[in-house]
């Protein structure tokens, strides 16, 4: 029953897509820029508020918009901008890291699966969202055509652990402030004692940080609020890893 | 079971699409974390302790500098770190108690001075239980005053509260096994292994690779320790050598014999690029020194360029409105597009131009494209940017006018000029036509400062000539031009000379040796020719040249050069007939070969010419390196192979060694055994204000003789054709300091 209703769906869409690719012929000469008619809505998951225009605004117009609807200084080092439209590809890698994830069926790769189910993402754009620099720097101020969500939270006040740990949700540890990697550790449930894993650090504006031998090189590495512990396992190839990497990368607060 | 496998290939698929797309952010750049703990450098130059070296590598791209100071010893050290796995050290060294030679008309008081090269190989890296090991050869091709070989691992412990230590524990043969305190354990191989000869092969200068790990071992040690207090190192190790057979006890008046085989020192970090040293060492003697250094791999350009110009919509409506002369001043100034030539077809404008200012491509077509929107009418949606040199037409790229409008409106997020444009094909039939606009001149001249330098010289340490060079050249037609360039030699201190031949003991065609009766004028006509330059197909490449070809030679030759677009390769040839210059006159030739006097061979109407092959691996251990195989008859009529191999850093700063081995033997080369010689050379615009495209070369050549010499060709075609597959002028992947 579900299958034919997907079927006449996907025809009335086809019927949809069709009428407006003819209409796009027709009027193709006078839609040099955008027709005035097509949806530019960009949604603040904070308020849920929507805001829409006739025209793609300028990424700087719609952050002040959304500022003016916000009672608190954004953290934007964790602002995330996500295009509805372009979900697909990376929807279809988050399903293969899952599905490589049951493949593998061991001890710690079941335990990640479950924490990575228990979590949101979605593909951000990499730019920056802070209004400063959005607003000083004509390059980085882009229109934005189509429809968005737009995340600017608050600042966190935890660190995330992800990876081969003995828990099936992600940890979150609370924020030491001026604390390096070292002082989290005590606090990660690691499976074993010796511990000559390669550990991840995602900071929350998406850079990255590959951290081996933790015991023998105690450089400190600084942890910004929100930022995500990824402990590599051993149990799964190195490319499965940095594409967990790559997923964490694209996680969202929820 | 197709199941697994699909999804395995999409995950592949998909993984390129999400790495793709984060290619614009470095992966791994935190913008948390502290700088490592970096290893200092050792008074023989390199990576190490004091005397000791250890299993450490610096940092891919360190660029080294220091001078190092006690009673016995001066030493001037450069060190590279060429690869992640090899690090390389020049080192002239003067000794304090001995003299350069005991005959004063040749080197008056000047002090011994002895050239040392060393190289250190990685052979691990250190992971949570193996130490970082290194295998060592100090002092290779050199008389050997400090030869040795060594085998050093380095582990380190890092502790929270009380700083770094890295351990270091090494076996050392030769100098560094004076002390003699362990059996060479290759000795219970074989009894020849237990001696070690003090002779040097050939001339000196060889590599005598006959000597490694034989006789005398020891073991040395050491602790480098970063204290708390972050300027601050210090340093204890245990020294592997006596010193008994050191050069300064041997030939000079010292006495070394160390009190104890214990050395301590500090190092004091001035700032991020200077480090003080003072060490404490033999338990008697005391060291000095200071070393800057420098990162070839994270010079920010400090370049300003010109704005770009806003779009407008105030366009000319026909192409006969159009200003060319202010569209062909704004493309030179504004995007580096210099003399250009505008034709047109169809929608489509062609400018053919030659790039002075952007090693960065992308950003000079994005200039360009600024620059032409604003001066086209709209009805122009193309733009053809055709890159030459010398007239040779050698890349053309595409520009959509109208995405490049998206891109110029930031219409989209991350909108890059890579999205309007697209290299293709030369359209050849355009540039037949007649163009539209000629903004190329005929004539061009311009001058600048050109330093000449030698260390190590009999007379003084240092001898230098700075000079003002002057060129010009016409154009007859679109292929054939007339070049001359001019030195005038302003300040300079070759009054110091005390001989103009040098007497080497050898019978070769002096082509290069003797060098300084042609250097010893106040001005100089270095080039004038004539030269003819084509292009056949599209990838072969010809010049045909004729007249005072440089300094020392005058003749007639061609060079041809294969090369592909994009390609890691290209092959080339030159042949020539030339003879020597004669340095009394300003145009006369030699046709005698006994032409400068009776003991001196010139070369009179001889042949020289190669077979070039340049090739640039594409493997992960090779990353950015250049081989150049130059196989033929050198000047002095010897046939041989000339390797040339060089490093490109991310800056661009090229870093290369040659080498040429001949039919001319050792014996008959004289000292050195065979040319060989090292340069770096710098792009300007890490320098200067100014955009540019140029390049300053330092070369450095330990001894100049008569065998392995090439031609110093005016022109070389795989220089003017580097835009084809960029070399020379790929951009700098370190971000633009703002």
């Amino acid at each position: 029953m579900d299958k034919l209703r997907t079927t006449i769906n996907t025809v009335k869409l086809s019927i949809l897509a069709l009428a407006l690719t003819l209409s796009s012929f027709v009027f193709a000469d006078q839609s040099q820029e955008e027709s005035p008619k097509s949806n530019n809505q960009v949604t603040l998951m904070e308020t849920a508020t929507t805001f829409r225009y006739t025209t793609p605004p300028r990424l700087s117009m719609v952050l002040a918009e959304a500022l003016h609807t916000l009672t608190y200084n954004p953290y934007y080092l964790g602002a995330a901008l996500v295009d509805e439209t372009q979900q697909q590809d990376f929807m279809r890698f988050k399903q293969n890291v899952m599905d490589q994830l049951a493949m593998a069926k061991t001890f710690s790769t079941e335990k990640m699966r479950s924490q990575l189910k228990h979590t949101a993402f979605a593909k951000k754009e990499t730019l920056s969202l802070d209004y400063d620099i959005v607003r000083v720097f004509p390059q980085k101020n882009p229109l934005l055509k189509g429809q968005f969500r737009l995340y600017l939270p608050e600042s966190p006040h935890d660190i995330k652990v992800y990876g081969a740990i003995q828990s099936t949700t992600p940890i979150n540890l609370a924020l030491q402030d001026g604390s390096s990697l070292q002082a989290y550790l005590p606090d990660i449930p690691f499976y074993n004692v010796a511990m000559n894993t390669t550990i991840w650090i995602i900071e929350p504006d998406q850079t990255i940080d590959q951290i081996q031998n933790i015991h023998q090189q105690k450089q400190p590495t600084y942890l910004a609020p929100g930022a995500i512990i990824y402990i590599a396992s051993n149990e799964i190839p190195e490319q499965l890893n940095q594409n967990i990497v790559t997923l964490l990368q694209n996680r969202l607060e929820k | 079971m197709l199941y697994p496998r699909f999804i395995l290939i999409s995950l592949i698929a998909c993984s390129s699409l999400v790495h793709a797309s984060n290619e614009e952010q470095p992966l791994l750049s935190p913008p948390f974390v502290l700088p490592p703990f970096k290893p200092t450098q050792m008074d023989f130059g390199g990576v190490g302790l004091m005397q000791m070296p250890t299993g450490r590598m610096a940092k891919d791209g360190e660029f080294n500098a220091g001078y190092s100071h006690n009673d016995n010893y001066n030493f001037y050290t450069l060190s590279i770190q060429l690869m992640p796995w090899l690090e390389s050290t020049i080192r002239y060294t003067q000794v304090s108690d001995a003299l350069y030679s005991n005959d004063p008309q040749f080197s008056g008081n000047t002090k011994y001075t002895d050239k040392g090269i060393d190289l250190k190989l990685r052979l691990l890296k250190e992971s949570q239980y193996l130490p970082e090991t290194s295998l060592g050869f100090r002092d290779i091709g050199g008389t050997g005053l400090f030869d040795g070989e060594f085998i050093a691992a380095t582990k380190r412990l890092s502790t929270n509260r009380f700083g770094q230590f890295d351990f270091t524990l090494g076996l050392g043969w030769g100098y560094l096994g004076r002390r003699n305190n362990i059996k060479n354990p290759f000795c219970t191989l074989s009894n020849r292994l237990c001696q070690r000869s003090n002779q040097y092969s050939g001339n000196g200068g060889e590599i005598d690779y006959k000597r490694f790990f034989h006789g005398d071992t020891a073991l040395f040690g050491g602790i480098e320790y970063q204290t708390p207090y972050e300027p601050l190192r210090l340093k204890l190790e245990y020294d592997s050598n006596n010193y008994r057979q050191d050069y300064a006890e041997t030939h000079g008046n010292a006495n070394l014999t160390p009190s104890t085989p214990w050395n301590i020192g500090a190092v004091y970090a001035v700032n991020d690029f200077t480090n003080l040293k003072l060490s404490y060492e033999r338990g008697n003697t005391l060291t000095l020194g200071i070393n800057l250094h420098a990162n070839f791999n994270d010079q920010p350009s400090i370049w300003k360029a010109t704005p770009v110009p806003a779009l407008t919509n105030n366009h000319p409506i026909k192409l006969t409105d159009v200003n060319w002369k202010k569209l062909d001043d704004d493309l030179s100034k504004i995007a580096g597009y210099q003399n250009s030539e505008f034709y047109h077809h169809g929608d489509t404008v062609t400018v053919v131009a030659h790039q002075t200012q952007y090693r960065d491509r992308n950003l000079a077509h994005e200039r360009a494209a600024a620059v032409l929107a604003n001066a086209l009418p709209t009805k122009i949606k193309q733009y053809d940017v055709i890159e030459q040199d010398q007239r040779i037409p050698l890349t053309n790229t595409q520009i959509n006018a109208d995405k490049y409008k998206k891109v110029a409106n930031v219409s989209y997020i991350n909108a890059n000029i890579k999205d309007a444009t697209q290299p293709t094909k030369i359209n050849k039939a355009t540039l037949n036509t007649k163009p539209i606009y000629d903004g190329q001149s005929t004539f061009q001249y311009g001058f600048g400062p050109h330093l000449e330098q030698s260390f190590g010289s009999p007379e003084t340490f240092y001898l230098y000539s700075l000079d003002l060079d002057g060129y010009a050249s016409y154009w007859f037609n679109p292929h054939l031009q007339l070049s001359s360039s001019l030195s005038f030699h302003v300040l300079n201190n070759y009054d110091k000379f005390n001989f103009l031949k040098l007497n080497d003991g050898t019978n070769n065609y002096r082509v290069r040796s003797l060098v300084r009766a042609y250097m010893d004028k106040d001005t100089s006509i270095s080039n004038l020719q004539l030269t003819w330059f084509e292009k056949y197909h599209s990838n072969w490449y010809q010049q045909v040249y004729a007249g005072y070809l440089e300094t020392m030679f005058a003749g007639v030759g061609s060079e041809v050069l294969y090369r592909q677009p994009n390609a890691n390769w290209a092959i080339g040839a030159d042949l020539n007939l030339v003879s020597q210059r004669d340095p009394n006159t300003t145009f006369g030739i030699y046709n005698n070969i006994h032409g400068y006097g009776q003991n001196t061979k010139v070369l009179v109407k001889k042949p020289t010419g190669h077979l070039s092959v340049y090739y640039e691996p594409r493997w992960k251990a090779m990353d950015n390196l250049l081989f150049r195989v130059d196989v033929g008859q050198f000047l002095a009529q010897d046939f041989g192979t000339r390797v040339d191999i060089s490093r490109q850093f991310k800056t661009g700063i090229i870093v290369g060694a040659f080498a040429a081995k001949t039919t001319m033997s050792a014996k008959d080369y004289g000292e050195g055994s065979f040319t060989k010689g090292f340069y770096i050379s710098i792009p300007f615009d890490l320098m200067s204000i100014h955009p540019t495209t140029e390049r300053g070369t330092l070369p450095w050549q330990p001894l100049t003789r008569d065998g392995g010499q090439m031609l110093a060709k005016r022109y070389s075609l795989f220089n003017i054709t580097d835009p084809v597959s960029p070399w020379f002028g790929r951009p700098s992947s370190i971000g633009k300091s703002e």
